[in-house]
């Protein structure tokens, strides 16, 4: 048994034309037990930055907190907003400072760059190793099938209504071929202006 | 007990005997360690525990069993394993797909051991008869033993009964072979497709010990994960609605010129994010009796011929895929 696998989950962002978009699944289980089906993986961190966390609970709500405290005291000292790729930055020296004794994590970070305006998509392993990808990143117990799937319905310059259907479709054909993860799913969207949250009427089974 | 046994005698009494073994040990260590224990001769646990044991218990050898001790660790009482892996796996990937009187049925080229491409081009999928087509994936020395048995009971079939295998027919003699070696698998997941003799395409999926489904499309081997799901959404239309007012989907009557493309990309996807998927594609394409193969010019697809001119009819696709 992984310890990885313990809890279940994934999670996947994509970028589009001025717009990402980052959805994980909702179970929570124990191995092959479901615990619970309200289980979000994915978390804000400013009005336009998302991070998902894939993996082992008990550390995906650690690294929530240890992260929400960490860029609260980036913005009281900065007196800004931290931008996505400085985000990346913090998460993955957050992991590597656990080298040898890391958390179980697996981050996805997705969002937009008050700044330039430009989409932001990164992942890291549960080291911190940061992957600034072009089209998508995933992560979580149904990452194989999620590249799959993803490489086949994902292509560039989506509009966010478009990302939405690419990223809604592809977690979900993705999960249900997945025991560990599914039983429902949360999407975000980030657009400048706004982010459009949907839960998704997903199998559950 | 055993352990008097290995030195052949030196000991006369059970106090000596953690004695003899540590001598026998040095001598062991000191002659090389070339000198191999027989497994069945080594010392089990117990014994060895019980006669360091008793050495303690006599304290003009401690500092000699202290001493022997790393020797005693070196000197391989412990059982050596021995074990033969008859099988390996040979990575690529094979799918097929069934439509309302056609089967498509593809698979890559690569053969891989480990991280090394043993070769680019070892064809996955064959043409059994002019209306079946067998893609084979998994071990590729039980692949290709298990497609030469199967086109040697199809061609003892013709011989018996002076016509070609039905489809049906295959599958389920599929299954007996495989359930027939139950307790030494061949390691081979095999999908069929090929018309049935109603004129419809079909498809059947295998597992290694002949669990076996007629289904309108599978995906097996090393990238099937990354593929299945992909053909879930687009063959069986999993986690889509109509339209509303539109007609319901129905799966495995999709038109060829959908089909294709969903399968060049499916294989171009694992390509991508798949080490062991690449080099070179390969689709068989079986229509039905008296089906158009207009549709297939555009392609470049070659036929191969068939022993009756009049019936089904099988033409093959070549494409290349990344080769890094």
């Amino acid at each position: 048994m992984s310890i990885m696998e313990y809890n279940g989950g994934s999670v996947l962002a994509m970028k589009g034309k001025n717009c990402v978009a980052i959805a994980s699944d909702l179970r929570l289980g124990n191995q092959a037990m479901t615990v619970a089906t309200n289980f979000e993986k994915v978390f804000p961190v400013t009005d336009c930055l998302y991070l998902g966390l894939a993996g082992l609970a008990s550390d995906v709500i650690t690294l929530r907190e240890r992260f929400r405290f960490r860029v609260n005291m980036y913005t009281i000292k900065e007196e800004r907003q931290i931008e996505p790729a400085t985000f990346a930055q913090l998460v993955s020296s957050t992991l590597y400072e656990k080298r040898f004794g890391p958390y179980f994590v697996e981050p996805v970070i997705a969002g937009i760059s008050k700044k330039t305006g430009e989409p932001f998509i990164a992942a890291t392993d549960l080291i911190g190793c940061l992957n600034f990808a072009k089209d998508f990143v995933v992560c979580g117990t149904a990452s194989d099938k999620l590249f799959g799937v993803a490489e086949g319905l994902w292509e560039p310059d989506l509009e966010p209504e478009d990302l939405f259907e690419t990223i809604s479709q592809t977690l979900m054909n993705a999960v249900d071929r997945d025991a560990f993860s599914g039983w429902g799913a949360i999407v975000h969207v980030i657009t400048p202006e706004k982010v459009i949250t949907r839960t998704l009427k997903a199998r559950m089974d | 007990m055993r352990i008097s046994t290995i030195e052949g005698g030196h000991s006369s009494d059970r106090g000596d005997r953690s004695l003899s073994l540590c001598f026998r040990s040095t001598r062991v260590h000191l002659r090389g360690l070339h000198t191999r224990t027989p497994v069945e001769r080594c010392t089990d646990e117990h014994h060895l525990h019980f006669s360091l044991f008793s050495a303690y218990t006599q304290p003009n050898r401690c500092l000699a069993m202290a001493l022997m001790q790393p020797l005693l660790a070196d000197a391989q009482l412990r059982p050596v394993g021995h074990q033969f892996n008859p099988y390996s796996e040979n990575g690529g990937t094979i799918l097929a797909i069934a439509g309302a009187d056609f089967a498509v049925i593809a698979g890559d080229t690569r053969q891989t051991e480990g991280y090394s491409i043993q070769t680019r081009y070892a064809p996955k999928v064959f043409k059994l008869t002019d209306r079946a087509v067998l893609a084979v994936n998994g071990f590729q020395a039980d692949c290709s033993e298990f497609v030469k048995r199967v086109l040697q009971r199809i061609e003892w079939y013709r011989h018996a009964h002076s016509k070609q295998m039905p489809l049906k027919a295959i599958a389920r003699m599929i299954q007996t072979m495989l359930y027939g070696k139950r307790f030494f698998p061949y390691y081979t997941y095999n999908i069929l497709g090929g018309i049935e003799e109603d004129g419809t395409g079909a498809v059947y999926s295998f597992d290694p010990v002949g669990s076996y489904e007629r289904e309108a499309c599978r995906a097996a081997g090393a990238a099937s994960s990354l593929i299945q799901p992909f053909l879930d959404n687009q063959i069986y239309f999993k986690n889509q609605t109509p339209a509303p007012g539109a007609a319901p989907f129905v799966p495995g009557n999709l038109p060829i010129d959908v089909v294709l493309p969903i399968v060049i990309d499916s294989f171009t996807s694992a390509t991508e994010r798949h080490i062991e998927v690449g080099d070179g594609l390969e689709i068989f394409i079986v229509l039905a009796k008296g089906r158009d193969a207009s549709q297939l010019s555009s392609l470049n697809a070659t036929e191969i011929p068939a022993a009756d001119p009049t019936g089904e009819r099988v033409f093959v696709v070549r494409r290349d895929l990344k080769k890094d």
